[in-house]
């Protein structure tokens, strides 16, 4: 390492630092507005997170309310469903990553190795559908179906001799009924980002392969999926920076009084103070929990996937 | 080389840290600017971005018309403010009146929001005033403390005249009235029942509640609607309703003095029980608290059960959709079932939500729109506020308004939301839909209960 | 000529199978729908509507408040999902470069924003301080870009090969050359992707519409849609004994304005779908 000695070391970097803004300057004006966006509607409105250590009333405003530091923390944290809440959000939350994260993998690629252009086509309109129709609709339908007095399944079970069996009561089944709801809702909509992915794929690997001799199964495994990896990583480390979330317009819906000791999760809590009680702050202490549970699994997913070998989200 | 990287990545941070306090302090300018609006009281409403009106002056001449601003529930399709009705109405009352119409379902949202704003309108609607964020609003300052004006309503009669003078102090929220009630009649929730299945199964109109017990019980067994199968449900526990019977509805004193919630009572116990005897008779469906609201009705419309409670006006619609499918159902009211310690009935407060005036305003608009609601509280406005034109919207047949083919396609249940208008004694009961006759009759059964 | 495998049976059943499953409930909304509302009774299984009446769409479609509300939002859903294309692709772009100085800022600033929500109220303030409320720009502005579109956008871009790239530059192009002239073609898959997610966002705004606009004149078409149902679901708890039509806002008319809801944006996206073309060098589909 020679030094030089007629250039302090200062002013080398400062030569270094202004010629790497030059070389970037268009990828700095690519990325500009967009900064700008960020800052002002994403970073700017983030003084409201303190509302979470005051006491907030609405027409007070912010500076009239009481500050009282971590109270309402404390509070959330020893209230007595807290454990409740977390086994509920965890599980439904799991329960989606590992049954229903794959699934719109799993269907991209049978979609992908359909040859009549058609019916492909025809079924990737039609597997989207049911990601139109809101909540609303959609927990009507499942009373319709699965209701114990009134159901389809259940009059079909009824018919061939057994017993109704109560789907939307049980605690049991709560669980299973969200997440089978979840995956009808979702699994067309979930494959359009792979099937994107899988377009991107040289079809000129697949030739190579066939000519080697590669069977079906073998060019999926080894050409399909390796291909759309990164994606898969990059969506899994999305999805669990919210692993907290696991849809609140669903499980409020679902919910009733013979299921609510598995059905309440953080958001219901927090909706309940906040539009009931009108406690705002509860809300956003609850939303900064859920946050930093979430920072700390992309980082931590982030790092492992490095070490892996592909390239996280960073 | 380390201690370079990492002196670069000290840099980095502190550069991270520094921008993120430079926005913070730039974003806490913004709600200051916010709350100084807010507090403001007195002063002429600033002109707030977004507002359709007119700029707002504060001493407005006597000539001009008064201009509000306003936020209202909304059920439905709101009349337009170039609709005929509603420039018919400015002009009547001299207004300039412009409301954001606002999903009922929401509507508490959307409140909690604009106080959070402190961008009040002039004239608010307030659904439950005893919303939290309400009352912490109340203490805040943000609405016009209305008491010493009203006074002994010597300066306006239709509110003593034409309202529901119970609502006045119910409605007071920390002793001081900052809302005028929404008045209405006292009737309101009725226990509608099959009487074509009572008579089919030879049963007595009940009139107590071991007698309903009773009769739901035998129903749940039977097959009333003739479809050869035994899933008639009885009934669908209504909370408050039945309770009624068993005194929840009078206080129960704590130890201390205050109240004890409903819920903890021994005679709420009492009900539970009741109902309980009824779950394991099977009348009560298995699944009874999975059934919400629009879907007890659709079950009770189509004769899958044979009880249900609602306001007394759907009586005649009931009918005509079970009609639909048995001709001969025919819909009574139990309007109080005797019970140990009470009746089965809830006696309405009188009045639904209120209007609130932003503080905002000054105090002679705040007079001026006060002036305002009393003449829409007159009762020859009534029909007015709730129908529309007459001979346009409505006419009036047999002495009750009957709407028109116009006034079907316009008129509906957000039509009176803006306004105080004065008070029905059945307003509650009558269906608009039915004959005159037909409601003339609905009336004498609730009457009874005024009666007692 | 094309063998039919045991693959190929597996497949077609697997998929006819899903698509069965997912289609099936939309039998019951469209004849429900379709069905006259004098005859619909309620938890009766429809498959074929009894009696078709289109009164619930002529309810629906003859307030002069739908077309109105439709008009609005597809000004929002156009203008805004055009701009969401620009903002996102472009800082995404800008955001591959590895060498960027700061680029560890931004994309912090980016997974930040992800994962840190301030809740409704500061939103409320900021955008009432910039004079947005009630202006159909509210409901654009604010959502000009979103990190998780960010982060795929940057993901997709990324996996484009880098000797693309690298030979442009040594024909002298410059980065913003670069990403109008390969890039951006090379991205047709993902900007289709992204734009059918921004535009079915925009669409199916009801919250945002909800709270920032208060001319009923400006509202958007879910709003409108939601004012249809309201009375059905908290049983008109209007004040007086009003009652809105012959037949009040049933089952039929709730089925018909989801079938009107969905139907514009499902016709969209086989429009996208050509742009989901295998690969770059086009060739033809194989057997």
């Amino acid at each position: 390492m020679r030094a030089k000695a007629e250039k302090p070391a200062w002013k080398r970097r400062w030569r270094k630092r202004m010629r790497d803004y030059y070389n970037y300057r268009y990828a700095y004006l690519l990325v500009i507005p967009g900064f700008v966006y960020f800052l002002v509607f994403k970073i700017a409105p983030m003084w409201g997170l303190l509302i979470a250590f005051k006491d907030y009333s609405p027409f007070a405003g912010f500076w009239q309310s009481q500050w009282v530091g971590f109270k309402h923390f404390a509070e959330f944290f020893t209230n007595a469903y807290f454990y409740l809440m977390l086994r509920n959000t965890l599980v439904i939350s799991l329960m989606n990553i590992v049954f229903f994260f794959p699934a719109p993998i799993v269907l991209a690629l049978l979609l992908n190795e359909i040859r009549l252009e058609k019916f492909k086509r025809v079924n990737q309109t039609i597997v989207y559908m049911p990601h139109f129709l809101s909540w609303v609709v959609i927990t009507g339908i499942t009373f319709f179906m699965l209701s114990s007095d009134v159901g389809l399944v259940n009059k079909v079970i009824v018919n061939m001799g057994g017993e109704p069996v109560s789907f939307l009561s049980n605690p049991k089944l709560f669980w299973w009924v969200l997440l089978l709801q979840n995956m009808w809702k979702e699994i067309g909509w979930g494959t359009i980002i792979f099937l994107a992915a899988i377009t991107q794929i040289d079809p000129s690997q697949y030739e190579a392969a066939t000519i080697d001799g590669a069977s079906r199964m073998q060019k999926i495994f080894r050409i399909t999926i390796p291909s759309i990896l990164p994606t898969i990583i990059v969506l899994l480390i999305l999805r669990l920076g919210h692993v907290m979330d696991v849809g609140f317009e669903q499980v409020l819906l679902m919910g009733n009084p013979f299921v609510r000791d598995v059905a309440e999760v953080f958001d219901t809590y927090s909706y309940n103070q906040g539009i009931n009680q009108g406690n705002f702050s509860t809300a956003i202490t609850v939303g900064i929990f859920k946050s930093v549970a979430g920072l700390c699994m992309v980082v931590a997913s982030d790092r492992i996937v490095k070490k892996m070998g592909y390239s996280g989200i960073y | 080389m380390n201690s370079h990287i990492r002196k670069i990545k000290v840099r980095k941070a502190g550069l991270l840290i520094g921008l993120c306090l430079l926005l913070a302090a730039c974003g806490t300018a913004a709600p200051n600017a916010a709350d100084n609006a807010g507090q403001g009281a007195g002063a002429p409403a600033a002109n707030n971005s977004g507002t359709q009106t007119a700029a707002q002056t504060s001493t407005p001449a006597p000539q001009e018309p008064l201009v509000i601003r306003g936020m209202a529930n909304l059920y439905n399709q709101a009349p337009a403010k170039d609709s005929e009705f509603w420039k018919a109405m400015e002009k009547e009352f001299h207004v300039d009146y412009t409301v954001d119409w606002v999903p009922a379902d929401n509507y508490q949202q959307k409140l909690d929001l604009v106080l959070a704003s402190g961008d009040l309108p002039d004239l608010m609607q307030i659904t439950n005033i005893t919303a939290p964020s309400i009352l912490k609003a109340v203490k805040a300052g943000a609405f016009w403390d209305l008491t010493p004006y009203l006074g002994d309503f010597s300066k306006y009669p239709n509110f003593k005249n034409y309202t529901n003078q119970k609502a006045w102090i119910l409605s007071k929220i920390n002793g001081k009235n900052y809302v005028v009630p929404r008045t209405r009649g006292n009737l309101d929730s009725a226990l509608f029942i099959r009487q074509d299945w009572l008579d089919k199964l030879g049963l007595k109109k009940p009139t107590t509640i071991e007698e309903f017990a009773e009769v739901m019980k035998v129903i749940a067994k039977s097959d009333p609607d003739g479809n050869g199968k035994i899933d008639t449900i009885g009934l669908i526990p209504s909370p408050g309703y039945f309770a009624a019977a068993f005194g929840t509805r009078d206080p129960v004193r704590d130890a201390n003095g205050g109240i004890t919630h409903m819920v903890l009572t021994s005679n709420y116990a009492d009900y539970v029980e009741y109902m309980r005897g009824l779950f394991e008779a099977g009348a009560i469906p298995k699944e009874f608290a999975l059934i919400k609201g629009t879907q007890q009705e659709e079950m009770f419309m189509t004769g899958r059960s044979a009880s249900f409670v609602k306001n007394a006006w759907h009586k005649y619609r009931m009918e005509q959709e079970n009609r639909k499918t048995q001709p001969d159902a025919k819909v009574t009211l139990l309007t109080h079932l005797e019970g140990p310690r009470g009746y089965a009935h809830i006696w309405d407060l009188g009045f639904f939500g209120g209007m609130a005036i932003s503080k905002k305003v000054s105090e002679e608009k705040m007079l001026r729109i006060l002036d305002f609601l009393n003449a829409t509280a007159d009762e020859k406005y009534y029909n007015f506020v709730n129908f529309g034109i007459e001979n346009v919207h409505y006419v009036m047949k047999d002495g009750f308004p009957s709407l028109t083919e116009e006034g079907k396609k316009v008129v509906n249940s957000s039509f009176n939301a803006p306004f105080i208008f004065s008070t029905a004694e059945f307003a509650k009961v009558d269906s608009p839909l039915a004959p005159m006759s037909y409601n003339l009759e609905t009336r004498e059964e609730p009457e009874s209960v005024i009666i007692n | 000529m094309k063998r039919i495998t045991y693959g190929d049976v597996i497949v077609y059943t697997a998929v006819s199978f899903i698509s069965f499953l997912c289609v099936a409930p939309f039998f019951y909304i469209v004849s429900v729908s379709l069905t006259d509302p004098s005859v619909y009774v309620p938890f009766k299984l429809y498959v074929i509507p009894e009696k078709v009446s289109f009164m619930s769409y002529s309810y629906i479609l003859s307030n002069p408040n739908f077309l109105n509300s439709l008009k609005n939002t597809v000004f929002v859903t156009v203008v805004g999902t055009a701009l969401n294309i620009v903002f996102t692709f472009t800082m995404a772009y800008g955001l591959t470069k590895k060498g960027m100085p700061h680029r560890g800022l931004f994309m912090g600033v980016v997974i930040f924003a992800l994962l840190f929500s301030a809740g409704i109220v500061p939103h409320y303030l900021l955008v009432k301080s910039m004079g947005l409320i009630n202006s159909l720009w509210s409901l654009i502005l604010p959502v000009l870009t979103n990190s998780w579109s960010l982060i795929v956008a940057k993901s997709f871009i990324e996996s484009l090969p880098e000797e693309l790239e690298e030979s442009a530059k040594i024909d002298g192009c410059t980065d913003i050359g670069i990403f109008l002239r390969i890039i951006v073609p090379l991205s047709k898959a993902s900007i289709a992707t992204l734009t059918l997610f921004f535009a079915v966002g925009h669409w199916n705004t009801y919250f945002n519409a909800l709270i920032y606009l208060t001319d009923s004149q400006k509202s958007t078409l879910q709003v409108y849609v939601k004012t249809l149902l309201v009375d059905a679901s908290t049983g008109g708890a209007g004040s007086t004994g009003m009652v809105d039509l012959l037949n009040i806002p049933s089952e039929t008319v709730r089925m018909a304005t989801v079938v009107l809801a969905m139907l514009p944006i499902m016709a969209v996206y086989p429009f996208v779908q050509r742009y989901f073309v295998k690969g770059v060098m086009l060739g033809s589909i194989k057997g």
